[in-house]
């Protein structure tokens, strides 16, 4: 079945809120892109406000910013992704907890440490008593999030499901992937890395205001390539697709010498070497979620039939845009496929 | 005491990350829950850290604290009389 | 299915604690904390002797969390037979909001040495912990983590459910794995919700929780898959509702709204009338707040005068947080195969504003349907998830 992404938000390195990435983005910086924060005042109410960290602000502004686009008010169901959830917080109450013992420590720190504090926050501003779910692993954070959101519309559970992938750059968490070599280093091992704010709102009716259909979501873990391979054919063959029949591949390839090859030797494998390609974290940086900004690159492709230079991967000429497929990857490890139709 | 109360004012803006809000801005005589500042279960709790850490002041007994609680001015007296530093 | 907890190692074990009325709560033994003295419910063995159950050559650097997570998943796999490379084709949905944070927490608080596994401690995060756990058995081509704070492992087996619903997947196993960390027992203290005395649920003197910590899982199969391979099910997974109590970051509604919705969806979801629920394993933490906010929510299901027997089980494991829905699992179908209601320990006053009381007895002989089981996370993830006898083992 079919659900259709009927918005899209952001807050990226990019203009915030705003969809100049798609036509005109800015090159990420060399080894990290911080996202560019939005005003937060029309948003959330200073009381409100005062508990949110950085990521919460994100996320509301994007959730209530894709549900106004998609003329959602309240969501049958608040499905996120994130990786490490509001790092600020865990962050600060360790770091109470090391100079201060254990005694005396601040509550609300703690309170917003924990991963579904973004969705539930999201549920409390919306006085939404929908399905409320949230998932934390790794790469896959996102993906996990939209394959559970279609299974719900599968299920005949909902008709409008909002749906986000957050993930916040703290200097902490930027000092810790650092020294385990995550960003750019010396030979170019390592990515850029980057924030992840994206909500966007699933329909099951095709709206006016739709961009593209999400057909299917599978997640494959911890298998040598070639049983990737055959995973990602599995997939294809599931949606009754040979791999011909998809227009591009959006892939995760991150810069990372370490990793990209992997997408290569998928790609070539299951498509030979011709298929038009597209890739986006060099641009928003990686991230846990960063997998989020590939489907909405995707979406916009097929609303607008059309992928400019600064996404463009390789030199495969591209025709006309029905159907897309995106491989994301966290360290070659997890992987995940989601189909988008026109 | 006046002075004491500004400070109060003062460790409440910023344990409860009121931002743009200056001392003046707080009625010493409003309640602090409520209708008056809206305060809520959690700043409770922050509330009763802040006493501990800046006074030495160690509230267990919530209806005490509900007590203590109500008010810049209840707050300041109790503080006043029962701080250890 | 598979479970660790404070009342015991495996299945076998957790049952002969619950019908002995035996709790696993007591002072913290193998925490690094300064706050010993809070009654809890930890797993009795280090992480070596974890490591040694498991086979594995003992580091410091292997977080908790994962480790009781891999006990009770070779358990749940092995006594449904696929612990055998049976196919590659099995997912592991689990839950935890904790992860690696004990390792975190020692290396930010103590201070890192020079000779750092920095990628190590990169994998410290919830997800992470799930992946050490899907390494270790080559059965699992799929693994994610639900993070709902204490409804994780409750929503890993909702999440679970629908893998097999939609016919992408024949077989996962699905539960959660929490161990207790100097964080969130910080974290719980700071909240002034810990009781200093055994937490008593549904008690008008309740004064908070303890915290626990263990793992459960439980296997669940496509009707298909059975019949295949010719398995024996232990139980019907007959249904789930996940609602949002959207009213506090930590507090329950007063009058239960989203523990209410929980409830009400996974009744409708398994096609049962309230009144043909034998048992409710509930969520019951101990909390002034919880158990009002619940028990009103079960008298609204329910009716007045026609709540089922309750009990909270915490009074055993103690508030196992993430992994509260999976254990609770293992204890709601125990509860089922050997048709018994676990009791309620530590209760001896009825709570004013409620209509009921919870079993304390203990009951044995008693011929059980089907149980619902809750589990309510912070930020008001409500869970609930209903357990049934299947036609051959009625």
């Amino acid at each position: 079945m079919t659900a259709y992404i009927c918005s899209t938000a952001q807050i990226s390195s990019q203009e915030p809120l705003s969809a100049k990435w798609f036509t005109a983005p800015r090159e990420c910086a060399e080894r990290c892109c911080f996202s560019v924060d939005a005003q937060y005042g029309g948003f959330i109410s200073p009381m409100a406000a005062r508990r949110m960290g950085k990521l919460l602000k994100r996320a509301a502004a994007t959730s209530l910013t894709a549900l106004r686009e998609a003329s959602v008010e309240i969501p049958d169901a608040i499905i996120f992704g994130t990786g490490l959830g509001c790092m600020e917080n865990s962050e600060k109450f360790l770091s109470a907890m090391k100079e201060q013992g254990e005694e005396c420590l601040s509550p609300t720190y703690f309170i917003n440490s924990t991963h579904n504090t973004i969705a539930s926050q999201i549920a409390g501003l919306l006085k939404c008593h929908s399905y409320n779910n949230t998932y934390a692993h790794l790469g896959v954070s996102f993906e996990s999030a939209l394959l559970d959101s279609l299974m719900q519309f599968e299920a005949g559970r909902i008709s409008t499901a909002l749906a986000g992938g957050y993930d916040e750059l703290t200097p902490g968490v930027f000092d810790l992937y650092e020294k385990a070599g995550f960003w750019h280093g010396v030979g170019k091992q390592g990515a850029a890395a980057g924030e992840t704010a994206v909500a966007m709102v699933l329909s099951s009716e095709k709206t006016d205001s739709a961009k593209c259909g999400l057909e299917d979501v599978a997640l494959c873990c911890g298998r040598p390539l070639p049983e990737v391979a055959l995973a990602l054919e599995k997939f294809l063959d599931r949606n009754g697709l040979h791999p011909s029949d998809t227009d591009l591949v959006i892939t995760g390839r991150n810069g990372d010498v370490r990793y990209d090859e992997s997408y290569t030797a998928l790609v070539d494998s299951v498509f030979g070497n011709s298929k038009p390609q597209a890739c986006y974290k060099h641009v928003f940086g990686e991230s846990f979620t960063a997998g989020a900004y590939g489907v909405m690159l995707g979406a916009e492709v097929l609303k607008h039939g059309r992928l400019l230079s600064p996404y463009r991967f390789g030199t495969a000429e591209t025709g006309t845009f029905e159907r897309i497929l995106l491989i994301n990857s966290y360290r070659s490890r997890d992987w995940s496929f989601i189909l988008l139709a026109k | 005491m006046e002075q004491l109360k500004e400070q109060l004012k003062r460790q409440i803006i910023e344990a409860l990350n009121f931002e743009g809000m200056k001392p003046d801005d707080i009625d010493s005589s409003a309640p602090l829950f409520g209708d008056g500042l809206g305060l809520d279960s959690i700043d409770v709790l922050e509330l009763l850290v802040l006493l501990e850490k800046n006074y030495g002041i160690k509230l267990s007994d919530p209806a005490e604290s509900k007590r203590i609680l109500q008010s810049i001015d209840t707050m300041a007296d109790y503080v006043a009389a029962h701080r250890t530093k | 299915m598979g479970v660790i907890s404070a009342i015991g190692i495996g299945v076998g074990e957790t049952l002969r604690s619950l019908l002995e009325g035996r709790s696993g709560i007591g002072r913290i033994a193998y925490l690094e904390t300064s706050h010993c003295d809070l009654p809890s419910g930890e797993v009795k063995l280090n992480n070596a002797g974890l490591c040694a159950l498991l086979g594995l050559d003992f580091k410091s650097d292997y977080a908790r969390t994962a480790l009781l997570g891999a006990v009770a998943v070779r358990e749940a796999l092995s006594s449904a037979g696929i612990l055998e490379a049976f196919d590659t084709h099995t997912a592991l949905v689990s839950g935890t909001t904790v992860g690696g944070m004990d390792v975190t927490e020692r290396h930010i608080c103590n201070d890192a040495e020079e000779n750092t596994n920095w990628d190590f401690i990169t994998r410290q995060d919830c997800g992470s912990a799930t992946e050490f756990v899907t390494d270790l058995f080559p059965v699992f081509d799929f693994s994610t983590t639900s993070s709902t704070a204490c409804s994780s492992a409750a929503n890993a087996i909702l999440f679970g459910r629908d893998l097999i619903r939609s016919g992408r997947y024949d077989r996962v196993v699905a539960g959660g794995s929490e161990s207790l960390s100097r964080f969130h027992l910080n974290g719980f203290n700071s909240l002034q919700i810990l009781d200093r005395e055994p937490c008593r649920p549904f008690d008008s003197t309740r004064a908070g929780l303890n915290l626990g910590e263990g793992a459960g899982y439980v296997v669940l199969e496509s009707e298909r898959s059975v019949k295949e391979r010719g398995a024996r099910p232990l139980c019907l997974l007959a249904g789930c509702g996940n609602a949002c109590d959207a009213y506090h970051q930590t507090a329950s509604s007063p009058d239960g709204e989203g523990a209410f919705l929980a409830m009400n969806k996974a009744l409708k979801d398994s096609g049962l009338k309230p009144s043909m629920i034998d048992y409710v394993n509930a969520h019951g933490t101990g909390t002034q707040n919880n158990d009002l906010s619940e028990g009103r929510a079960l008298e609204r299901v329910f009716g007045i005068g026609k709540v089922p027997p309750v009990s909270s089980t915490k009074s055993f494991t103690g508030h196992t947080t993430s992994a509260s829905g999976g254990i609770e699992a293992v204890i709601s179908i125990l509860a089922l195969q050997h048709g018994f209601v676990p009791s309620n320990l530590n209760f001896s006053r009825q709570m004013e504003e409620l209509s009921f009381v919870p079993s304390t007895a203990g009951d044995t002989g008693c011929d059980i349907r089907n149980v619902l089981c809750n589990a309510f996370g912070f930020g008001g993830n409500d869970t609930s998830v209903i357990f049934s006898k299947t036609e051959e083992s009625k």
